[in-house]
């Protein structure tokens, strides 16, 4: 729970293994650190995104409302992000954000995230190779789909 | 205003003036006997005179009275005198000399008092009358004054003046009498001595000014002369190249030389004059005691003069010259004066000015009737057309949309109707009444105009939206009179030619507002508020207002109430931890190390930890406690990990402003911190400056924000027993400023939503403010608390032009103004409040919902907003047509009012 378990943690995942600990310091340490407990909404569909998420514990799902019930639950695990696609294009969020277990997130707002885009290149860098990678699985998910068919 | 200095000065204190003169009268036989004085001792005392026949006393202070021979020749005997030995004759004249240089010395301060305070009051006048002067300015020349400048004139440059004010009259009668005594003591003591004197004292007074004004003549003759010559210097360095390239720098040495030469010869001149001045002026001071010896030491040895009249002849001549000098200087100083004042009146007479009052209270325009605009045309000072001309007549009342871009011909036809522009051509008439030539106080009765600008004054909330009404001039009852300091001031006033009216009394005009008096100013400023929509940024403002020593009883029970209704909301919400209440008995790990220690605030100001430490008690306790070591401690982890972070960054300064740690450190200072820790001996106890900056830091740590897990169980135990000692050994001095945490009672000083709260709240819970709100929100409704809800957001401190104000209410501001003075005809622009409302629609339907029944001129930038208005003026750039709605003639059959009628009579011509 502390500042350095926290530090210790991200250290281990990909995105962040290459930011100096002093940085990742800063990110933590200037972000909120929030506790959702299971079932709570963190964020809802159309609204304007305000704030870009990482889950330092616990599952996110995020689904879309249609009218029955949702379908295509995407998984969000420890370590991801979530939340800053949208921010960064300017657009709404196209689903809800629902905690699944208990989830403890870093919730780095609008302005902040900009900020550490501008002041902090290592943590662009990061968040670039982490959108990379991301994109990258989409494309082979969607290739892999095709295939199938 | 007077243009003559002179005249405006004798027409405005002529009784103060001439007081001071009568009493420089009076001083005369004194002045007169102070140096007849030591005549009589010189000669009758010291050279025993009064003792010549052998006797053994004389008299003194025998007093008789003769009357002239006509009138029968009798002598009164007023006093018969006291008799003295030699001794005792010589004491007793020199202590009448004493006394006499004491009732001269009174004279003196009384006259310099008396003078400095005609001073001071003059000065009051001429700043009021110039004050007051700029109120009558037209518009146009208002717009054209320059603010810091006029300022600056009230302010500084009329100070000299004032200055002057009580020197434009006493000081040349003073100075003169001074020397006139001088000299006619002289001339009875001694004709030729006093010739003498007199022939010396008029050609200092003739030569010496003349000197002076050459002497001033060539020192502007240097300035002007210096000044071409470096402006030549620069020209020929910039174009030195080219003279180097043409060789002809012997030819600019030359032109150079002859300007020096030119200099040196002013120079010359100048300081011939000045050491001829000087050599004139000790001469003659030498001179006149060369006659006096010479002169007056050979008519003593004749026998025409005695000792006693050569040393007293002596002795006034002293006091002749130093007055002499100082009427020189004030003629000077009269003609720099002079100037300055005319200078000054020149700015604060313009060809025309308003006029403000009738002198009645206007009557108001009959309910219906109409505004005409006769070939009105606008156009500026450059001949640039701002409004072409134009013809209509509108029948009262009515709504009138004037719609076009912002600038066009609609923003200077509402400035016309609105009084902001009075050069026109043209007429504009209400009711057949001419608009121009009406008094400032009637039009502003009858108009309201709220145009874009938005103009807030220091103040509160509430001063500022009442600003349109405070017009009624208090009525100056006997008893407001029956304060000795009122008294005081009044009748100060009274003298300066000031405004008697008390600026704090109160000047609301409740008639006009349509209510019974104070009580109810603030539920009509909030209904004007709801009207234009911004009631809730009031409410809102009023949350964080601060609870002041002065509220009322039955307000802190109900706020008592609602924090403990609000108490029961947060244990019913499953959101554990979402407010951690204060609990003297725990500590509060929201809040930081030094609210925990302090565990209260301040009276009188907020709490900041330098402060908390600059408190001797307060560090005492520290020390008592053991803290300040491992307080420090804390601060230099902080200081280290902060300093970590940060290192580095290209931009690092613009990310730790955002970080809120500690307000007062920079970036820098850090820094600098961190390299003294890094060279700090551990066995060497801190330097005591870096220690305290530490503890600094270390008081502003909240743990669960920072999470650098710095405070232990142990810690908390020994703050808590700081908290404790803190309280209970806390000297009488303090305790009055001094309020701590108690949940049955009201924490001054804080804010209203703090106090409801009771807590902080808890870090690292999603969306917490929010919730927090609601749940306030909920409570504050029940307890029926809205109305000093609303007072609190009416206190508001609006700051310099409304900074302190939500941006909706600032624009708000200007339209709250004419509809709380419930004018005839109303001119809005509600553009810019328009701008930043969600439901700008719902505006206009209220603005002119409140407005029924009187004319509504709308400023409208288009016409979607204004479908179904009476008349409409589209304006393209300085040209407008008027419109009659279709529409409207549907609206004419389901609300045949006033209004509609006077439709059909709309008329329109360009």
């Amino acid at each position: 729970m502390t500042l350095e378990s926290d530090i210790a943690y991200l250290r281990t995942i990909p995105m962040f293994c290459d930011v100096p600990a002093a940085r990742l310091k800063l990110v933590v340490m200037m972000a909120e650190r929030l506790r959702y407990a299971a079932g709570d909404i963190i964020i809802r569909e159309r609204e304007h995104p305000d704030a870009a998420f990482l889950i330092l514990d616990g599952e996110v799902e995020i689904a879309r409302e249609t009218a029955n019930e949702h379908l295509h639950a995407l998984s969000i695990m420890r370590g991801g992000m979530f939340g800053d696609v949208p921010m960064l294009c300017n657009s709404t969020y196209i689903g809800h954000a629902t905690a699944k277990t208990d989830v403890d997130a870093l919730r780095l707002p609008k302005d902040l995230f900009i900020e550490f885009l501008e002041t902090v290149p290592e943590f662009a860098v990061a968040l670039a190779r982490d959108l990379a990678s991301r994109l990258h699985r989409m494309a082979a998910t969607v290739l892999h789909a095709k295939a199938a068919t | 205003m007077e243009t003559n200095f002179f005249r405006y000065v004798w027409q405005k204190s002529r009784s103060a003036q001439i007081t001071v003169l009568l009493i420089i009268m009076a001083s005369i036989p004194f002045y007169w006997a102070s140096f007849d004085v030591p005549k009589r001792i010189v000669n009758d005392a010291i050279q025993g005179r009064a003792f010549k026949d052998g006797k053994e006393v004389a008299t003194l202070f025998d007093l008789k009275l003769h009357l002239p021979d006509f009138l029968g020749g009798h002598t009164f005997v007023l006093s018969d005198g006291l008799e003295f030995g030699q001794i005792g004759y010589l004491i007793a004249l020199s202590c009448y000399f004493l006394m006499l240089v004491l009732i001269n010395g009174a004279f003196k301060y009384t006259i310099n008092l008396r003078k400095g305070i005609l001073g001071e009051r003059m000065l009051r006048r001429i700043r009021y009358d110039l004050f007051s002067q700029l109120m009558r300015f037209r518009p146009e020349d208002i717009r054209t004054v320059k603010p810091a400048e006029v300022a600056s004139m009230i302010k500084d440059e009329v100070e000299p003046i004032g200055g002057f004010v009580g020197d434009a009259f006493i000081q040349p009668v003073f100075l003169l009498t001074q020397a006139l005594t001088a000299l006619a003591f002289i001339m009875v003591q001694s004709f030729w001595l006093g010739a003498v004197a007199l022939f010396i004292v008029l050609m200092q007074a003739v030569i010496i000014p003349a000197l002076r004004r050459e002497q001033l003549r060539l020192g502007r003759e240097r300035q002007v002369a210096s000044r071409y010559m470096a402006g030549r210097i620069g020209e020929i360095i910039d174009a030195a190249l080219t003279i180097q390239g043409h060789g002809t720098t012997k030819y600019f040495q030359a032109d150079i030389a002859s300007r020096l030469g030119n200099l040196f010869d002013i120079r010359l001149a100048l300081y011939k004059r000045k050491f001829a001045v000087k050599f004139l002026n000790n001469l003659l001071a030498q001179i006149t005691p060369f006659f006096f010896y010479a002169v007056g030491g050979y008519f003593a040895l004749r026998g025409s003069l005695d000792i006693g009249q050569l040393v007293a002849v002596i002795a006034a001549y002293r006091d002749l010259p130093p007055p002499i000098k100082e009427l020189i200087d004030w003629d000077q100083q009269r003609a720099d004066v002079i100037v300055k004042y005319e200078q000054v009146i020149n700015q604060f007479n313009p060809t025309e000015v308003l006029k403000l009052e009738d002198g009645e209270t206007p009557a108001p325009l009959p309910p219906t009737g109409e505004i005409k605009l006769d070939n009105l045309q606008v156009v500026d000072n450059r001949g640039y057309m701002l409004l072409s001309p134009l013809t209509a007549t509108i029948a009262r009342p009515a709504t009138v949309a004037l719609v076009g871009p912002v600038g066009s011909g609609r923003d200077v036809l509402a400035q016309v109707l609105g009084r902001h522009v009075t050069s026109y051509n043209g007429r504009v008439t209400l009711d057949g009444e001419d608009l121009a030539t009406m008094s400032v106080q009637r039009s502003s009765r009858l108009i309201g105009y709220a145009g874009q600008d938005v103009e807030v004054l220091q103040g509160s909330l509430r001063d500022n939206v009442t600003l349109s009404v405070k017009r009624k001039p208090p009525d100056l009852s006997s008893d407001f009179l029956s304060d000795p300091e009122r008294q005081r001031r009044f009748s100060e006033s009274l003298r300066s030619g000031n405004i008697l009216l008390p600026f704090e009394a109160d000047w609301l005009d409740y008639e006009s507002l349509g209510i019974q008096g104070p009580a109810e100013l603030d539920r009509a400023i909030c209904d004007i508020l709801h009207v234009l929509g911004v009631a809730d940024d009031v409410y809102e403002l009023g949350l964080n207002g601060k609870l002041s020593m002065s509220l009322d009883d039955t307000v802190a029970e109900r706020i008592i109430e609602a924090r403990k209704a609000v108490a029961a909301e947060l244990a019913a919400t499953q959101q554990a931890g979402l407010v951690e209440t204060f609990d003297p008995n725990r500590y509060n790990s929201n809040a930081s190390i030094a609210e925990n220690l302090f565990f209260g605030t301040l009276r009188d100001r907020e709490l900041n930890n330098e402060r908390f430490l600059a408190n001797p008690y307060a560090l005492s306790i520290l020390q008592a406690e053991a803290l300040i070591e491992p307080l420090a401690e804390i601060g230099a982890q902080i200081v280290t990990t902060l300093v970590e972070m940060f290192e580095g960054l290209p931009r690092g300064h613009v990310l730790f402003e955002r970080y809120a740690f500690s307000g007062s450190f920079d970036l820098e200072e850090l820094n600098e911190l961190a390299g003294i820790l890094a060279k700090r001996d551990p066995r060497s106890p801190l330097d005591p400056t870096v220690e305290r900056k530490l503890v600094t830091l270390a008081l502003g740590y909240t743990e669960p924000r920072y999470r650098l897990n710095l405070v232990t169980d142990t810690l908390r135990q020994r703050i808590l027993r700081a908290r404790e000692s803190f309280r209970t050994f806390l000297p009488a001095s303090l305790a009055s400023n001094v309020e701590f945490y108690d949940p049955e009672r009201i924490i001054h000083g804080a804010s209203v939503r703090d106090n409801l709260l009771f807590g902080r709240i808890g870090f690292g819970i999603p969306d917490a403010g929010r919730k927090v709100a609601a749940i306030v929100k909920s409570a504050l409704d029940r307890s029926g608390l809205d109305t000093e809800i609303y007072r609190l957001g009416l206190d508001t401190d609006t700051g310099i032009n409304g900074r302190y104000l939500p941006a909706r209410l600032r624009l708000a501001i200007p339209l709250a103004r004419v509809l709380i003075k419930r004018p005839q005809i109303y001119l809005l622009d509600p553009g810019p409040l328009l701008a930043v409302l969600n439901q700008p629609a719902a505006l206009l339907t209220r603005l002119r919902k409140h407005c029924r029944g009187q004319t509504l001129f709308l400023l409208l930038s288009d016409d979607t907003l204004a479908k179904d208005v009476d008349v409409k003026m589209i304006f393209e750039g300085p040209n407008g047509r008027v419109e009659r709605q279709e529409a409207a003639e549907a609206a004419d059959r389901t609300q045949p009012d006033a209004a509609a009628a006077g439709r059909e009579r709309i008329k329109a011509t360009r």
